[in-house]
């Protein structure tokens, strides 16, 4: 991906934090894709989202009853396959027992048409050089200049058509398209996740996690991976499976910060290291959300980092001015909230030195 | 941890294991044990790339991820699905950790691609807007240069018909100039409109091209 001409070297789906507000352009490139150029115009302190779907102008076609199948003239095998065909028209026939599919060339109305343009224009320009030759202009040349202009547009015609057999040609040769694995294909991601889903909502975990694991493994470029991650992840954090559930969560957030997911992961991480009283790095964590999920508010965050931090001062008292710094935050940027009085009583309670 | 010594044991343990599986009856207490000592295995590779995860600039040396796939593949042949998933994810995981790293290693030239990639794109874009400027331009200019040359040729055409019928020798002069200044306006259109089409038509094949 390219953000105002400067390549970056991560993939997509990518967290940009620090971008100055302003027209900011954006050139998503994919090899075997069309690049796709999007603009986003970012307020101050704006939180925005752009999903660019790089598959936009295919189709994917399945043919699970046909034996074999003839594509632009290639054999292709068309069982447990999928096809990923750009868009367009498309001839389909039988030929014997195997189904031909042939592209259409998209300017191939206007070949059509052009074969009966141009026996018409040539035909006008005959009998206006049969009218030349029975009644001679005057003037330099033999013919008249409506009978030249008439050539012109016959040999414009016969030009335009030529370009266009030639066109055609180039379009059969560089018609490109994929084939993969049925079993790679996005429905089957869908109904593994979906299956999973139904699993987990039925408390079966294991099998659950059978499920998710094959999305992760087996369907990378998915959408349902990152859910699938993040499931898995969740799943480990309720077992107990905390250095596991850190490691899916971290790889969640440091490759695949989607919008529903990344605040959801950064708050179970700050949960992760809390429960392992690590928390230099929970409160680490709960600095790096984003709040793009609406689940979270900054205040309920804040108040968990006052919460994480008077725990540290019970362990460590040395804490206790990043607490009262913490408390004091709270207090002056929700004076209005309906918990205001509560962490101006607390913050009381700890300038006087309380517990 | 140092990376040769969690490679010692995750071989220990990958060979531990896949011996006991081979050796052993699948009694309870050595299912038991066997268990255990898979267990440990994964806990304690799972703590350690836990720290390359989080620690900033921290790399999992190659040798290790081939260390964690024996260690998978042991895992995998056993009785245990629990410890074979978990087994899985780790190696996923790790394998995620690695392709990230070989691409920071990559990431110059990455850059280089991408900037080349997207400048020959820009490169390509101008060059089909001004080839269909070009082709509609000349496309536009043969179009009118054909009708003028039609109208002009109309024009000398009716005067010389007037040339004719006038009676006037002052009026047939007038005629036959206008006539004459018709009739090379016709040509010159005819020609125009030529050089016009020969131009339009490469202008079209190039801009055709996607």
């Amino acid at each position: 991906m390219l953000h105002n001409g400067t390549p970056l070297t991560v993939e997509t789906p990518l967290l940009l934090r620090d971008l100055a507000p302003g027209r900011h352009s954006f050139e998503v490139r994919k090899e075997g894709y069309a690049t796709r150029i999007v603009s986003v115009e970012l307020a101050a302190g704006e939180i925005k989202f752009e999903a660019v779907d790089l598959t936009d102008g295919t189709f994917q076609p399945v043919f699970p009853n046909e034996p074999g199948l003839l594509l632009a003239g290639k054999p292709e095998a068309a069982a447990a396959v999928i096809f990923q065909l750009p868009e367009g028209d498309y001839r389909v026939r039988r030929d014997g027992d195997r189904l031909r599919v042939e592209p259409r060339y998209p300017l191939q109305g206007a070949i059509t048409g052009l074969n009966i343009s141009l026996p018409l224009a040539l035909a006008f320009s005959g009998v206006l050089t049969l009218y030349d030759v029975l009644r001679p202009p005057e003037g330099p040349l033999p013919l008249s200049a409506t009978t030249l202009s008439a050539y012109g547009i016959t040999a414009g015609l016969a030009g335009f058509d030529l370009v266009l057999h030639v066109k055609r040609r180039s379009f059969r040769k560089g018609f490109s398209y994929a084939v993969r694995p049925m079993q790679e294909s996005p429905h089957v991601a869908r109904e593994l996740y979906e299956k999973a889903e139904a699993l987990l909502a039925q408390d079966r975990r294991e099998e659950a996690l059978h499920f998710y694991g094959l999305v992760v493994h087996e369907h990378k470029d998915s959408i349902y991976m990152p859910q699938a991650l993040f499931k898995t992840a969740k799943i480990h954090f309720l077992t107990g499976d905390d250095t596991l559930s850190l490691l899916e969560f971290q790889l969640l957030v440091n490759r695949y910060p989607l919008p529903e997911l990344y605040d959801k992961a950064e708050k179970t991480l700050a949960d992760l290291y809390a429960r392992q009283g690590a928390y230099p790095e929970s409160l680490a964590h709960l600095g790096s959300m984003v709040f793009a999920d609406r689940l979270y508010s900054p205040e309920e965050i804040g108040r968990y980092r006052c919460e994480l931090l008077e725990q540290w001062a019970t362990e460590d008292p040395s804490r206790l001015s990043e607490l009262l710094e913490a408390y004091r935050g709270l207090v002056e940027r929700y004076p209005d909230s309906p918990g205001a009085a509560e962490y101006r009583k607390r913050l009381d309670e700890l300038k006087a030195g309380g517990q | 941890m140092k990376a040769p010594v969690l490679v010692l044991c995750l071989l220990l343990a990958a060979g531990g294991i896949a011996g006991a599986q081979e050796m052993a009856p699948p009694a309870a207490a050595t299912d038991k044990a066997a268990y255990a000592l898979m267990q440990d295995t994964l806990l304690e590779a799972e703590k350690w790339i836990l720290e390359m995860f989080i620690q900033p600039g921290s790399n999992i040396p190659i040798v290790v991820l081939r260390e964690m796939e024996r260690l998978d593949d042991a895992m995998q042949e056993s009785y245990f699905r629990d410890l074979a998933q978990r087994s899985g994810m780790l190696l996923f995981l790790t394998r995620e950790q690695v392709r990230r790293q070989e691409q920071r290693f990559r990431a110059a030239e990455l850059s280089a691609n991408l900037s080349r990639e997207s400048s020959a794109d820009r490169r390509q874009a101008r060059r089909r807007r001004t080839t269909a400027t070009l082709f509609w331009a000349s496309l536009g200019t043969a179009l009118v240069s054909f009708a003028g040359s039609y109208g002009c040729w109309y024009a000398a055409e009716r005067l010389d018909q007037r040339y004719l019928t006038t009676s006037s020798p002052e009026q047939a002069a007038l005629f036959k100039a206008w006539s004459k200044v018709f009739s090379g306006a016709s040509y010159a259109g005819a020609g125009i409109g030529a050089v016009s089409v020969t131009l339009a038509l490469p202008a079209l094949s190039r801009m055709r091209t996607r």
